[in-house]
């Protein structure tokens, strides 16, 4: 459980978040600490990366750049959430992002269109 | 253009590329493809390259051809055909009646591995959503399959 050379960097940890990836290692979940912290970064960055390269892609082609109701569908069809097999999803997610933002962040915007869903059912009920 | 941040809290969305996503990763992306690209960098999802396909597309990541995909894969996890990953795609295969291809059997297999090892969900980017579904379907792994589903392309 060896600690891997490497050049050592100064970062600021939330103390639980030390204290957890210790446990983690102490488990065998990890390698060391540095591992994990490491790891975590590199799929950050990777994250990044992506979302540069597509930034790009979007400047490039902004005819079909997707929208964010569009990704917040998909978000719906991956997560398996009951609202993805309702067909006036799509027309609701476009209407909601009209009313926030259409930077919201798609997680957000399928919150609260599940929750507009829910409070419309109830009072259709 | 406004930068949509990334959330803290995301599970991660990971996509797995089929032959046909290759091939518009190289070309030209569909609308759906980029939405589901984006939904994976908006949660620290990961991509992720089958070294199959690879060799199907016969892709040269250090051609001149591969230039657009690179600038889109360029920090893509490629997954090796490891024995391990054999093993399970051959269960797979069996499972199935061998359905679909060596190809599609090490993809599907990819998918459920990189749900196992990340957590989160796994979308397989595929032209052929039939036989990947077939194949997710005979995973022993109830949860890993749960977690992964298909984009048509």
């Amino acid at each position: 459980m060896g600690e891997k050379p490497g050049r050592p960097v100064s970062a600021h940890l939330d103390p639980a978040l030390t204290e957890a990836a210790k446990a983690a290692v102490a488990m065998g979940l990890a390698d060391s600490v540095s591992a994990l912290t490491g790891e975590a970064l590199y799929r950050e960055l990777r994250a990044l990366a992506l979302g540069a390269a597509l930034d790009e892609y979007d400047e490039q082609y902004p005819e079909d750049r997707p929208s964010v109701a569009e990704i917040a569908h998909r978000l719906a069809v991956v997560r398996r959430r009951p609202v993805a097999e309702r067909p006036e999803l799509m027309t609701v997610l476009e209407s909601m992002a009209e009313v926030l933002s259409q930077d919201v962040h798609p997680e957000d915007l399928l919150f609260a269109t599940e929750g507009h869903l829910a409070l419309q059912d109830r009072t259709v009920a | 253009m406004t930068r949509r941040k990334k959330r803290q809290d995301s599970v991660p969305a990971h996509v797995v590329l089929d032959n046909e996503a290759l091939w518009q990763v190289a070309g030209r992306l569909s609308r759906s493809l980029r939405a589901e690209l984006r939904l994976a960098a908006l949660t620290t999802g990961q991509v992720v390259l089958p070294a199959s396909v690879m060799v199907e597309c016969i892709h040269d990541r250090a051609a001149p051809a591969a230039a657009r995909a690179n600038q889109i894969l360029r920090d893509a996890g490629t997954d090796a055909l490891t024995e391990a990953r054999a093993a399970e795609a051959v269960a797979l295969r069996v499972r199935s009646g061998e359905t679909g291809s060596v190809v599609d059997a090490h993809v599907a297999a990819a998918a459920l591995a990189v749900v196992r090892r990340f957590g989160g969900t796994a979308t397989v980017a595929t032209s052929d959503p039939a036989d990947i579904t077939r194949l997710l379907d005979c995973a022993g792994d109830g949860a890993a399959r749960g977690a992964t589903g298909v984009l048509a392309l």
